[in-house]
Order: structure tokens, then C-alpha cells, then sequence
């Protein structure tokens, strides 16, 4: 479904990413792991359209996105729950959620945005009860809840989120991590970007590791759960007191 | 429990392969770049990052790693992870004094299950085969890899061991084994040795024989396959990366399907370096996409092989190469058993305490039995009007390379240069 | 005192002998003495010629090893027991033989056998104080 080739992205004479090549099958929930900086928003924000200058290639559906305005790329089916949420607070739950299917609303689909509203009430219970509140009166957790359920909003075959985990405790984590299981089981196809590698990895299929702009690593999300490598880096678990260095 | 970098179906869309290649071949790049120096200076020499490699075709852009490489970086020089994160360590004769040393993560050894697995499933083998792994010891890390393959497929494995030919033999009647890994030499012996003793192939439950380490003439397959009435398979392998089944048989028979989801093959021509045209004949240059303690990039195999261009009826897409007898190096394949030419030189000039101007190796037989033969360019040091001092050099050379190299080797006094024209040419001698 | 002899190491195949021959008649050089040891494998040629330098030379230029080794040309009498007396001198002063052959044609009658010892100069001190008669390098290529 997505093809990367070589991305390359600059912020002025700043490469941050270098060459990055990643893909996402249909169905499948990728997850894209590395540190503070490492270059994770940089590239969904290329994929979506948000990055004014990049390289490579990128395909979505064997098309290519490069030159596409972000509402284009949202037509195609891509939709991004940004990092840090970006809600409006003095907008009610319905009207945020609306706000995602304003594409659609334009294009006279008003039939098909109910029916897809009535879905993700369904999906956030919470977001029902509260469909009437200011959305700003929301929890992290619940805001969060709202920000991929305006996504969805847009009825998107492709979910892309922006360490949607981001200071939140860890069983409301977990219950945002079961919403996704549950799209990718209706077919959505999500592809997670986290700090926090060992939620990510427990839903993902398939994992990347990106570090300063460069993909080292990549496979099942098993193998990476269980690799050495990545369960110093990004586990948080402390080997380094075992760490011998090289012979 | 270790996972390891999963292989992709063997039928996928060839394009889609590809992207998936590109992905493990920059992020090996990448980690080979950060954690080995070597890789690193060497890039560097060349001002080459591997951020540069945008396409598989810009890989060629890369410097070789040659055998020398490895034994340059004896032992642990070219691991990528540290040393905590390793746990099985191969050596291979590597060339000149130092051995090539490769090491290998739990996922490491969990690919090659895989790998051989996939390799042994085409050639048929599954759960209700038992298979004996019939191999020199200089081969017993391949060992390992066959039985750890076979037994993925929950097939019964007869390990590699010690044993004479005759019992071998016994094993092989008596606990009715259906497919034997061997050597194309070994096997010959193993042939001769039943025909010998009157055992009639139809009372063997032997179906397939598994060929590891060493090309084979169609004519030789042939042979053994009558006489035993078995199918013959193909593996390909290197011993400097304890992958018996790199590249591997279908059904078809025609030709080798690389694993090239774990390994990208190149075929480049041995003088130029350059990448050559379809179907011509070159050496193969293997990199890793997957393994984890020892990447390595560009290596050159010195084996000889072009690519087949046509699609397989097998249906994989896998792409398939042909294994020709010709080296591209100065190696001789006895038995499975790479022997580099400048090892032997070492070898010999320690024995003598001086360094002979020349030698060469070839394949010998005496009887049935495949041996090195070395022959060792007379020159104005080795030579005496004595013949007994002569045939002392002869005993001496003799005896250090049956000890260092573990396989029996003669040694032939020639004439003066003995250099060979064609390093490559898998010279049997007359 | 004493003569020189090229050895020069042969593949113990056909044609080898016949190949150094022929190399050395065009060179104009002749044989005066020739033995060959060998084994199934290899020989080694040694041959007494008149111009040894140029032998040597048109031998290696050939790609042949080629070594010059000093020898002793001795007299013998060409009688029953000549060769047993001076045999039994070396014996008994515990010098070796390394190895011997026969001189083709010599002058004289009597014959001449090159050897090779493992002490040269103490055999050949022997051989002249017991009255053998020992050729010279010249007189011997000369001949
Ligand atoms: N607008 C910008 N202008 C200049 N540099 C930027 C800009 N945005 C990001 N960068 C730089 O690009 C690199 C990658 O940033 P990016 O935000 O993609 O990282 P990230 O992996 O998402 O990190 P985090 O986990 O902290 O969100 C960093 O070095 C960052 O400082
Ligand atoms: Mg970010």
C-alpha cells in the first residue's frame, strides 16, 4: 500500500532523514520506533504532505504523492493523528469529530459521515457520553481518543499516528492500543510511530528502527521485541552494565 | 526464544521483493557503517556513505570485501554487535596465517534454521524423512546447520560424526535412511563402498542425496544417481558464513534460487568488478540483507556463476544462478574443504623455514578418494642434487599440510614455474 | 682440484632427457659424462660437460634449476678390483659417498669415476696421498 524509496527530507541545510526506505502492506500494522529526534514525525509529515522539501520517492498505492497538497493526500485515503493531539478545546467532542470529515462534507457525503460517526461513538463509548462537552474539558487519554476518531473521520484506508501514547498512563495506552488491534481487524492499515517501543511492538505486525535519520533495523515485531539490540535501546531496560564492547 | 528476519514467500511479486531488499540492504549498510570500523573506514576512504545507496544497483558503487579482509580482522574485528550479544562462533580456513572467524546472535542462528529449512523443503525433505549428514569434519559447522534445518522440519537427523566410511554405511542400511547431506566426492565413496560390499541400492531406503560444498558435473550427478536411484539436489554455501544453503535446488532442477531475500547476489566480472551482462559468467558477490553479528557487504565468493534470466517453472521467484566448476580465486574445493593458495604457501614455508617461489594446487585422486595435490615449482632453494634430500622436502610439505589442513595432500615436484595461467580452472590432476 | 658438475632437477616424464640434450647441442655443448637418478616422480640429471658456464646458463634461460656442485674425477685401474682399492680407502677413513657414476670414453685406457663425497677435501687429500691420480677441472672438460 506504501512505498517509500530513499526519502530524504532537510529542514534548510539539516538532513533529517537520510535515505529512508519503508514499507506498509494492506492490512498490516507497522510500527516506526527510534529516539527523540531520530527523525519519526519528519517522515509522516512527508507522507502526508506536510514537508515542504523532500527526496525520494514515496508511493501510496503505487502512485506517487511527491508534489501533493495535504488535502489531496488525505483524498487518496491517508489520514495523520498528529503528535500531540491538536484538538480544539472550545469545539464540542461532534464538532471536532466533524471537523475530520470536512473533506467529505464537501464532497456531499453527508450519508456515509453519519453512518461512519455513529461507528467511532461505538468505537470511543467515552466520546458518546461526552459527544456535547467542550473538548478541552477532555482527559489526555479521552483527548487522544478524540484526535483518531477525527481522523477516522475522513475514512481513510490508511491511518498513520504520531506517538499517539504520549504522556499517558500506561492502561489508558493500553486501551488505545486495543482500538487500533480492533481497526486493523476491520481493515485498516495503521502505521504507529512510538517512543514507547514495547506497546508499539506488542500490537504492530512488523516493526522499523529508525535512529538519526537512518533505518537500522527491521522485521516481525516479535523478533524485534526480542532483540538484544533493541531491548537496550529502546526497552528501557538497563544492559548496559552488561554491555562488553567489542573484542 | 529468538525470532529471526522472516523470509518472503518464495512466489512474491519480484517488485515487491525488491523494495523489501532495499530496506534490509541500507539498514545492514547502516549498522555495518555504525558498528564496524572497518566498514566505516573503508566508506570513508572512498567518500562513500551509505546513505548513497538509494537503489540496489547503486550497491556496485561499494567496495569489495575479499577473503583477506577477514583474516586481516582476525578475530572479532568485523562483528557488528557486541560480543555479550554473540553466541556461536565459527571458524573457517581463511586465507594467509589468520582464519576467518564469523559469529552469530541467537537470531543469527534462527535465520539459518530457516534458510536451510527452506532449502531442504524444496528438495522435498519433511517429518517423515531421516537424514544423514555424511560430511569431512572440516565441514562441521555446515553440519550443524543441516541438522538444526532438518529438524525445523521435524525431519530425524543421523548428526555429523567421526565415523568410518564402513559405518557410515552400516547407519545407512540399517536405520533406513531416505536422505543423506554430503560432498559430491563423498558421496562417490559412499557409492563405491556400497557397490563394493554388494549392498544393492533397492534394499536402501536412501531417496534423496543432498550435494553441499562443491559444484558437481552433470555427469558425476548422473552417476550417482543411477547407481544409488536416488534424485540428486544442489546446495551452495559459504564457509566463511556457515550457510550450507545460500542458494538451493527446486524441483526443476535447473539452476539455483538464491535466498536473495537474506543474501543480494551480484555476479560481476572477476577482473573488472563490474557487473556482467545477462547470463554471462562472473564471480558471485554476495551481500548480507538480515544477519545480525556479521554482515558482510560485497563479499567476493570466488565461485563462478551466471544468473538465469528466464523465470522458474518451480514458480519462485527467487532468482536462480548457475553454479559452474571454475573459481574465480586461487582456492581448490577438495571435499567441500575451501584450501586458499596462499594458506598452502604459508603452510609450506613454515615447514621448510623458507618461502618457495611457487606452487599450485589441483585435485587429486588416489583411488577413490579425492585429495589435495600440490605442486611445488622446483627453484634454486628447494633443489639439491640429492635425491633423498629431494624426497625429504616431499615428506616434509606432505606431512604439515595433512596436519594443518586435515585433508591429505601430495606434493609433486615440478619443473620450475608452475604458476597457473587460469587461477580459477578447477584443474584435476593427471 | 676438483671438477665441476651441473645438476639440473627433471620432471620424470617423456621427453625431458631429450629436451636438455637438444638445448645443450645447440649451444654447442658437449657431454662428456651423464647420470641420471630418479625416482617415479622426479630425476636429477647430472652431467660433466666442456663449457659448464654456458650450460648452466642456456639451461636456466630454458626455465630448467640448474646447480653447479663440485665433484672428484678420479683414475681408475682398469683392472679387476681398481674400483674395490680406492672404495675401501674412503671406507675406512669414514668418508661417504654421496653419489658416483662412470666417465664416458676416457683417455688413457683406464677409467674415470666421478664421485661426490660428503667430505670433499679430506677424500680427495686421501686419494692423492695413496697415489690415485685425480683430473683437473680443465683437462677433464678438455678432454
Ligand atoms: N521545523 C524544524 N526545523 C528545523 N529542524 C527540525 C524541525 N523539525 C524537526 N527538526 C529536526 O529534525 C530532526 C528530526 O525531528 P523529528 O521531529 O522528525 O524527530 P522525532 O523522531 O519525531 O522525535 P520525537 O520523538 O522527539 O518526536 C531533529 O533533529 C529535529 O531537531
Ligand atoms: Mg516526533
Amino acid at each position: 500500500m506504501l512505498q517509500i524509496r530513499n526519502l530524504k527530507c532537510y529542514y534548510g541545510g539539516i538532513r533529517a532523514l537520510s535515505g529512508v526506505s519503508l514499507s506498509v502492506s494492506r492490512g498490516e500494522l507497522v510500527a516506526l520506533i527510534g529516539a527523540n529526534g531520530a527523525g519519526k514525525s519528519t517522515l509522516l509529515q512527508a507522507i502526508c504532505g506536510l514537508s515542504s522539501s523532500w527526496e525520494g520517492e514515496i508511493l501510496f498505492d503505487g502512485k506517487s504523492l511527491a508534489g501533493l497538497k495535504p488535502p489531496a493526500i488525505v483524498a487518496r485515503g491517508v489520514s495523520m493523528v498528529p503528535e500531540g493531539r491538536l484538538i480544539f478545546p472550545p469545539l464540542s467532542v461532534l464538532d471536532n469529530l466533524k471537523l475530520g470529515a470536512y473533506l467529505r462534507y464537501r464532497q456531499r457525503d453527508h450519508v456515509g459521515v453519519s453512518q461512519d460517526l455513529e461507528k467511532i461513538l461505538d468505537l470511543f463509548p467515552v466520546l458518546r457520553e461526552r459527544s456535547k462537552q467542550n473538548a478541552g474539558t477532555l482527559s489526555g487519554g479521552e483527548q487522544q481518543m478524540l484526535a483518531v476518531g477525527r481522523s477516522l473521520m475522513a475514512n481513510p484506508k490508511f491511518l498513520l499516528l504520531d506517538e499517539p501514547s504520549m504522556g499517558l498512563a500506561p492502561l489508558v495506552v493500553r486501551k488505545i492500543f486495543d482500538t487500533l488491534v480492533q481497526l486493523r481487524e476491520t481493515g485498516l492499515t495503521i502505521l504507529i510511530v512510538e517512543q514507547n517501543a514495547q506497546a508499539a511492538l506488542e500490537i504492530a505486525d512488523r516493526g522499523y528502527v529508525l535512529e538519526t535519520g537512518r533505518m537500522v533495523l527491521a522485521g516481525e515485531a516479535s523478533q524485534l521485541l526480542a532483540d538484544k539490540e533493541v531491548k537496550r535501546a529502546y526497552l528501557g531496560k538497563d544492559y548496559s552494565k552488561f554491555y562488553e564492547g567489542r573484542g | 526464544m529468538a525470532v529471526a528476519a522472516p523470509s518472503f514467500p518464495d512466489n512474491m511479486d519480484p517488485k515487491q521483493r525488491a523494495q523489501h531488499q532495499l530496506e534490509r540492504l541500507q539498514e545492514t549498510l547502516n549498522r555495518a557503517y555504525r558498528s564496524v570500523p572497518f566498514y566505516q573506514t573503508r566508506f570513508k576512504e572512498k567518500k562513500i556513505d551509505p546513505l548513497n545507496v538509494g537503489s540496489l544497483d547503486d550497491l556496485a558503487q561499494l567496495p569489495f570485501t575479499e577473503r583477506r579482509h577477514l583474516a586481516e580482522n582476525y578475530p572479532y574485528g568485523l562483528f557488528a554487535v557486541p560480543l555479550r550479544d554473540i553466541v556461536r562462533i565459527h571458524t573457517a580456513p581463511g586465507e594467509g596465517h589468520a582464519p576467518s572467524v564469523s559469529g552469530y546472535t541467537t537470531q543469527d542462528l534462527a535465520l539459518w534454521n530457516n534458510i536451510v529449512a527452506r532449502a531442504l523443503a524444496a528438495a522435498g525433505v519433511n517429518a517423515n524423512d531421516i537424514m544423514q549428514i555424511f560430511l569431512d569434519p572440516g565441514l562441521a559447522s555446515w553440519g550443524r546447520g543441516y541438522k538444526d534445518g532438518a529438524e525445523a522440519l521435524e525431519a530425524s537427523v543421523i548428526p555429523l560424526t567421526a565415523l568410518s566410511l564402513e559405518k557410515q554405511q552400516m547407519v545407512l542400511k540399517d536405520y533406513k535412511t531416505s536422505v543423506v547431506v554430503t560432498t559430491p566426492s563423498s558421496a562417490e565413496e559412499l557409492c563405491q563402498g556400497l557397490y563394493a560390499k554388494g549392498i544393492n541400492p533397492n534394499d536402501l531406503a536412501l531417496r534423496t542425496i543432498i550435494f553441499a560444498g562443491e559444484p558437481v558435473s552433470q555427469e558425476e550427478r548422473r552417476t550417482i544417481a543411477d547407481k544409488l536411484h536416488v534424485d540428486t539436489w544442489v546446495h551452495f554455501g559459504l564457509s566463511e558464513v556457515p550457510g550450507p544453503a545460500i542458494a538451493f535446488e527446486c524441483a526443476a532442477h535447473d539452476g539455483l534460487h538464491v535466498s536473495e531475500d537474506h543474501f543480494y547476489p551480484e555476479i560481476v566480472h572477476p577482473e573488472t568488478g563490474k557487473p556482467v551482462g545477462p547470463g554471462e559468467e562472473g564471480e558471485l558477490v554476495l551481500t548480507t540483507l538480515t544477519t545480525r553479528a556479521f554482515p558482510l557487504i560485497r563479499f567476493r565468493t570466488g565461485d563462478r556463476m551466471s544468473f538465469i534470466e528466464e523465470p522458474c517453472s518451480c514458480g519462485r521467484t527467487l532468482c536462480r544462478v548457475n553454479w559452474h566448476k571454475d573459481r574465480t580465486d586461487n582456492i581448490v574445493v577438495i571435499r567441500g574443504v575451501k584450501v586458499h593458495h596462499a594458506q598452502v604457501m604459508t603452510y609450506i614455508s613454515k615447514a621448510l623455514g623458507f618461502t618457495p617461489t611457487c606452487c599450485r594446487l589441483l585435485v587429486g585422486k588416489r583411488g577413490d578418494r579425492v585429495g589435495l595435490e600440490v605442486w611445488l615449482g622446483m627453484d634454486d632453494t628447494i633443489f639439491s642434487d640429492e635425491i633423498k634430500e629431494l624426497e625429504r622436502v616431499v615428506e616434509t610439505v606432505e606431512n604439515a599440510l595433512a596436519q594443518e589442513l586435515g585433508i591429505t595432500a601430495r606434493v609433486r615436484l615440478s619443473e620450475g614455474k608452475v604458476e597457473c595461467s587460469d587461477p580459477g580452472r578447477r584443474e584435476v590432476a593427471p | 682440484m676438483q671438477a665441476e658438475q651441473i645438476s639440473i632437477f627433471i620432471e620424470n616424464k617423456a621427453g625431458r632427457l631429450a629436451e636438455v640434450a637438444r638445448i645443450l647441442s645447440e649451444s654447442k655443448v658437449n657431454i662428456r659424462a651423464l647420470s641420471l637418478a630418479d625416482t617415479s616422480d622426479f630425476g636429477v640429471l647430472r652431467l660433466i660437460v666442456n663449457h659448464t658456464s654456458r650450460a648452466k646458463d642456456v639451461l636456466k634461460d630454458n626455465g630448467f634449476t640448474v646447480r653447479r656442485t663440485t665433484v672428484a674425477a678420479v683414475e681408475v685401474l682398469d683392472q679387476p678390483g681398481g674400483l674395490l682399492a680406492v672404495l675401501d680407502l674412503l671406507n675406512g677413513a669414514g668418508i661417504n659417498i654421496e653419489y658416483m657414476y662412470a666417465y664416458a670414453n676416457p683417455p688413457g685406457g683406464n677409467a674415470v669415476m666421478i664421485f661426490r663425497f660428503d667430505r670433499m677435501e679430506d677424500a680427495i687429500e686421501l686419494l692423492k696421498k695413496n697415489n690415485m691420480r685425480i683430473l683437473e677441472a680443465e683437462e677433464l672438460s678438455g678432454l
